[in-house]
């Protein structure tokens, strides 16, 4: 059952894990939805590492699942290496990171929106906007076709004004061996939005088969491999694989040194774009960080059945006869096939400050920017921005609120929060160092967090709910089992516990854990639920401790800046200040003191102003 | 008088009358006029055009003559012509705010501005070249090192070291202990800031008014002899070492001999109830009378110097005090000697005589002080969670926090400075 494409509520462009997030949700909201996309067999592709999650991108994807969303499902499909990072660091930074077999994720990503009932695809690529009087009518497709909607989420990846480099050769392109997206560009352009240039880079794909993996460091997936759904069974459907570790060495850097002169971004000098400083090219690290005699080089299958290994922390954009005279010089690669060069991305971006948190562009209503659109870099923080999008953008057309999330509920509110308060210098990653409030922000907990959310939303089904509230009430009830069950020193084998003291007292002990003290459960506790039992005790004192800050936080968070507040009106107010209060136009107060250069004192200046402005009215 | 803003200019040529237009910092003569243009009074007129001037906009200053009447005048007539009266300290954060100082120089300058004594415009001077800024960044600096580090560990585990928690929990004491240094000045320096208050008390005719005028000095009591201010009526201060002493209730002192009769005992009480120290002041020519056991005998549980008075005239009460005035001094206050020593006395009762480094870099601010305080407390939980083997995930939002705190002192944020420590010093991403 399909949607016809002329009557729909809701256009996504761009298939990529934004759109396709964005596509589904608004569908599964019951709204009349179109997904333009350039392939349809082609949706979600892994453009470039097979990896999804990881350090708090992993808190990301789970976050995706308890509000209803895709991702996570679908890497549970097609994991072929899954493993729990951090896990002596504490549950808060904790997060799974999986590899996905490449093709597979494209399958199950295409079937999941063939599947869709309400979700029209249409082969194509945007090529402008119909807009009339501030607001977005529709898209005119290359080629001349014209759908119309009255909302628009635009999810184009690194398609816009896309370009290639490789040594000298400089293709338009989006992705390697496709071609970018032009006349949008100029269309956001003209509607007035700031457009800048990002850049990003892959490595090169060689022959599983020309290397010697004897002669690699191995890394295993965890030994019980983890899904990253509540609801995925904990039995993968392929076997888990190894990766490998080798390390550069001083013949790879000199290589990189003497043909630098060949680099389009230094000797060269052909890309303008700013890449991001958490991925470095290996012409950066070797630039960069001189001094190191070695880098680490992560060698990952593609697939199951796939020929290629990706060579992760080796993205490059020399020419290919330098790549591959690089290559070789690491152990175990001395006789490697190189199957597809590496190469540097330039494209353009809009500066998320042009958007509302609900991701609608405050210059043309019914726009929805989400993804690498916004200056983002990753799977997943394009697919957690997707998924808001599509949600708002079902909601403006259901006439309903948009949904915001606060920092301190996740790292999705985290992200935008980030997004369109601070805006961008370089592709955003995401980070435990930016979630302030990240003792809360746990993979364990992430459906406590959200799945109300999404179940309000209308994106969490009867089965799902149901089993969410088993969850939360086994969880709820071994928490009460615990504070009230009085083991005492003697059966827990601790003699400097006090007498009378709970299981929960024990569980609070750093050096005691569930599996220590597991016998005085219950038999039938789960143990998954005693797992989370023993986090939710241990992390209580410190939950409580940030209620303070999250409480002034969200204080400040309700407090609403007026959107035509007139800065220039306020006394004593930074011209710095002035003049970036008056361009973001923070939502709320809290927004405002996240802006980079706004110090304190501007936010008391305002702070007081919009007292002073409140007593005034109520005395007009 | 000083005008600052975009409009000054505009302003002051509404309220100054001269043949020659105002040049970029040249003084100009000319006539001051109110809105009538009648002549309030002649002085110079000193333009001073943005970004050079101390608060970073233009600036026009009226030098007009010391009279109230005529200050009040020329306000009126800047006010009129479109001025707004400045609010307190409006100079100093305008200042701050159009990047002319960090937070923490302006405050200093707050300090300046507020100072009433030399020890104070040192430590304010050294804060302005920075020297707080830099005791703090120092500290934060060694804090960050540390985060950036265990943040890294946590974002890269495949390519960032865990930090030795050894290492972490030394370089933790270490850090508070400078804050506890600095937390310790801020309280010692209160007196620098706030200055000591003193009640100068004693029965009629012990000397007190001759007392005060000598602690002043020729200068102040030649000032003080024209009360221009309300100030003036009612508190007197002079320095002691550089701290500023602010006289209670000199009113009293310099009221009638007739008025102290009237209010008698009952006025030194109240001064007594906002006085740091007092000083008691008797007659102890001749035996002590009713008045003096009293005062001396209502003051012993509180901090005080005692002076028996009038030594040229002989020593009877002095030589006859009881055991709880054992300590007092003897002497005259037209003897330059025993004023030293009652100083002396006074400091060593207000301020344990303590010498204060003012060359040392203070906190500047209550603000300051308290976030110095919160990072203190956020470092203990960091040293508590580090002692009791828990993992990293607890610590580093301590240590975020104690980072974020500083940063309030120089105007740095926490997170921005962390990664970017993060990805300058370690080269990660795959």
């Amino acid at each position: 059952m399909s949607a016809r494409a002329d009557d729909a509520a809701v256009i996504v462009v761009g298939g990529g894990h934004a759109g396709v997030e964005a596509a589904l949700a608004a569908a599964r909201l019951g709204v009349p939805t179109v997904l333009v996309t350039g392939d349809p067999e082609r949706v979600c592709t892994l453009a470039c590492n097979p990896s999804i999650g990881g350090s708090a991108k992993g808190q990301l994807v789970r976050e995706i699942d308890a509000l209803g969303g895709a991702m996570a499902r679908l890497t549970d499909r097609v994991s072929l290496h899954s493993r729990f990072l951090n896990e002596s660091k504490g549950p808060s930074v904790r997060a799974l990171r999986a590899l996905a077999d490449k093709p597979g994720y494209v399958r199950v990503a295409a079937e999941a929106v063939a599947a869709q009932p309400g979700l029209t695809v249409v082969r194509g690529m945007g090529e402008d906007l119909i807009v009339e009087t501030g607001a977005v009518r529709g898209v005119v497709l290359a080629g001349g076709g014209t759908l119309r909607a009255p909302n628009v989420v635009l999810a184009t990846g690194t398609f816009l004004g896309g370009k290639t480099f490789r040594g000298d050769e400089v293709r338009a392109e989006g992705r390697f061996g496709e071609p970018p997206a032009i006349g949008l560009s100029a269309t956001l352009a003209r509607l007035g939005f700031p457009l800048g240039r990002l850049k990003t880079g892959t490595p090169p794909r060689v022959d599983r088969t020309s290397l010697d993996l004897a002669a690699m460091a191995v890394q295993s997936p965890s030994a019980t491999p983890l899904p990253f759904s509540y609801a995925s069974p904990r039995a993968f459907a392929g076997p888990q694989l190894p990766c490998w570790i080798v390390e550069t060495n001083e013949r790879t850097h000199a290589l990189v040194r003497e043909n630098l002169h060949r680099s389009p971004l230094y000797g060269l000098d052909l890309i303008r774009g700013i890449g991001p400083r958490y991925c470095p090219s290996i012409e950066d690290k070797v630039v960069k960080f001189g001094h190191n005699p070695t880098h680490q080089v992560f060698v990952e299958p593609e697939g199951w059945d796939e020929p290629t290994f990706y060579v992760g922390g080796f993205s490059t954009s020399l020419p290919s006869d330098v790549q591959l005279a690089m290559l070789r010089t690491l152990p175990g690669f001395e006789a490697v096939v190189m199957l597809r060069a590496g190469y540097a991305v330039e494209y353009d971006f809009v500066q998320p400050t042009e958007l509302d948190p609900s991701l609608e562009t405050r210059r043309v209503a019914g726009l929805f920017h989400c993804g690498q659109l916004n200056g983002t870099s990753g799977y997943e923080e394009a697919a957690a921005q997707g998924l808001i999008a599509g949600i708002n953008a079902a909601r403006r057309s259901q006439g309903r609120e948009a949904l915001r999330l606060g920092r301190e509920t996740s790292y999705i509110g985290v992200l935008i929060d980030d997004l369109v308060t601070r805006g961008v210098d370089e592709p955003y990653r995401m980070l435990t160092s930016r979630a302030e409030h990240r003792v809360m922000l746990r993979h364990d907990n992430a459906d406590l967090r959200l799945t109300p959310v999404g179940r309000d939303v209308g994106l969490i089904d009867e089965d799902a709910w149901s089993a969410f509230e088993q969850r939360r009430d086994a969880l709820a009830g071994g928490v009460r089992f615990a504070e009230s069950s009085r083991v005492g020193p003697a059966r827990i084998g601790r003699d400097d516990l006090p007498a009378g003291a709970t299981l929960a007292d024990a569980l609070r002990r750093p050096d005691i854990g569930v599996d220590d003290v597991r016998r005085h459960f219950p038999p039938a506790t789960d143990d998954d639920v005693a797992a989370r039992v023993e986090i939710e005790i241990k992390m209580d004192g410190y939950v409580r401790r940030r209620r303070t800050a999250i409480d002034r936080a969200v204080r400040d968070e309700a407090v609403a800046l007026p959107s035509d507040l007139d800065y220039d009106a306020v006394p004593a107010l930074s011209r710095e200040g002035r003049e970036k209060l008056a361009r973001i136009r923070p939502r709320t107060l809290g927004a405002a003191s996240r802006i980079p250069g706004i110090t304190p004192t501007d936010v008391a200046l305002v702070s007081v102003h919009l007292h002073r402005l409140i007593l005034a009215t109520a005395s007009a | 008088m000083r005008c600052s803003g975009a409009d000054a200019r505009t302003i002051a040529a509404r309220v100054f009358r001269s043949g020659e237009a105002l040049r970029d910092r040249v003084a100009t003569y000319g006539e001051i006029i109110d809105v009538d243009g009648a002549v309030i009074d002649r002085g110079l007129a000193l333009a001073m055009d943005a970004p050079r001037t101390v608060t970073g906009e233009d600036v026009v200053e009226l030098h007009v003559h010391g009279s109230p009447v005529v200050a009040r005048e020329t306000l009126r007539a800047l006010l009129h012509a479109g001025a707004r009266a400045a609010g307190p300290g409006e100079f100093t954060r305008r200042a701050f705010l159009n990047g002319k100082l960090d937070l923490s120089a302006a405050e200093a300058v707050a300090d300046v501005i507020d100072a009433e004594s030399r020890a104070a415009a040192r430590a304010a001077q050294a804060n302005l070249a920075g020297a707080l800024r830099d005791a703090v960044d120092g500290v934060r600096a060694a804090l960050s090192s540390v985060l950036e580090e265990l943040a890294g560990a946590i974002d890269y585990p495949d390519e960032v070291p865990e930090p030795a928690r050894e290492r972490v929990h030394a370089l933790v004491g270490e850090v508070d202990a400078k804050l506890d240094a600095l937390i310790g000045d801020w309280e010692r320096g209160r007196f620098v800031r706030e200055g000591l208050s003193l009640a100068i008390v004693g029965p009629p005719n012990a000397g007190k008014s001759s007392l005060l005028n000598a602690l002043l000095g020729e200068e102040r009591a030649i000032v003080s002899a024209t009360p221009g201010t309300t100030r003036d009526v009612i508190e007197e201060s002079f320095a002691i070492d550089g701290v500023a002493v602010r006289v209670l209730d000199t009113a009293g002192l310099r009221a009638s001999d007739d008025a102290i009769e009237r209010s008698g005992i009952e006025r030194a009480r109240r001064a007594l109830d906002g006085a740091a120290v007092a000083l008691v002041v008797v007659d102890g020519s001749q035996a002590l009378d009713a008045d003096a056991r009293a005062v001396l005998e209502n003051t012993r549980s509180r901090a005080r110097v005692v002076l028996f008075n009038k030594r040229d005239l002989g020593a009877a009460g002095y030589d006859a005090r009881d055991d709880g005035e054992r300590d007092a001094l003897s002497g005259t206050v037209f003897d330059g000697a025993a004023v030293d020593a009652v100083r002396r006395a006074v400091a060593a009762a207000g301020w344990h005589g303590e010498s204060l480094d003012f060359a040392r870099p203070h906190l500047a601010s209550a603000r300051q002080a308290d976030a110095v305080a919160r990072a203190r407390e956020a470092l203990a939980h960091a040293r508590v969670t580090l002692a009791a083997g828990e993992p990293v995930d607890l610590i580093v939002p301590e240590l975020f926090a104690a980072v974020a705190a500083l940063g309030e002192i120089t105007g740095a944020a926490a997170t921005e400075a962390v990664l970017d420590g993060i990805f300058s010093r370690f080269c990660i991403g795959k």
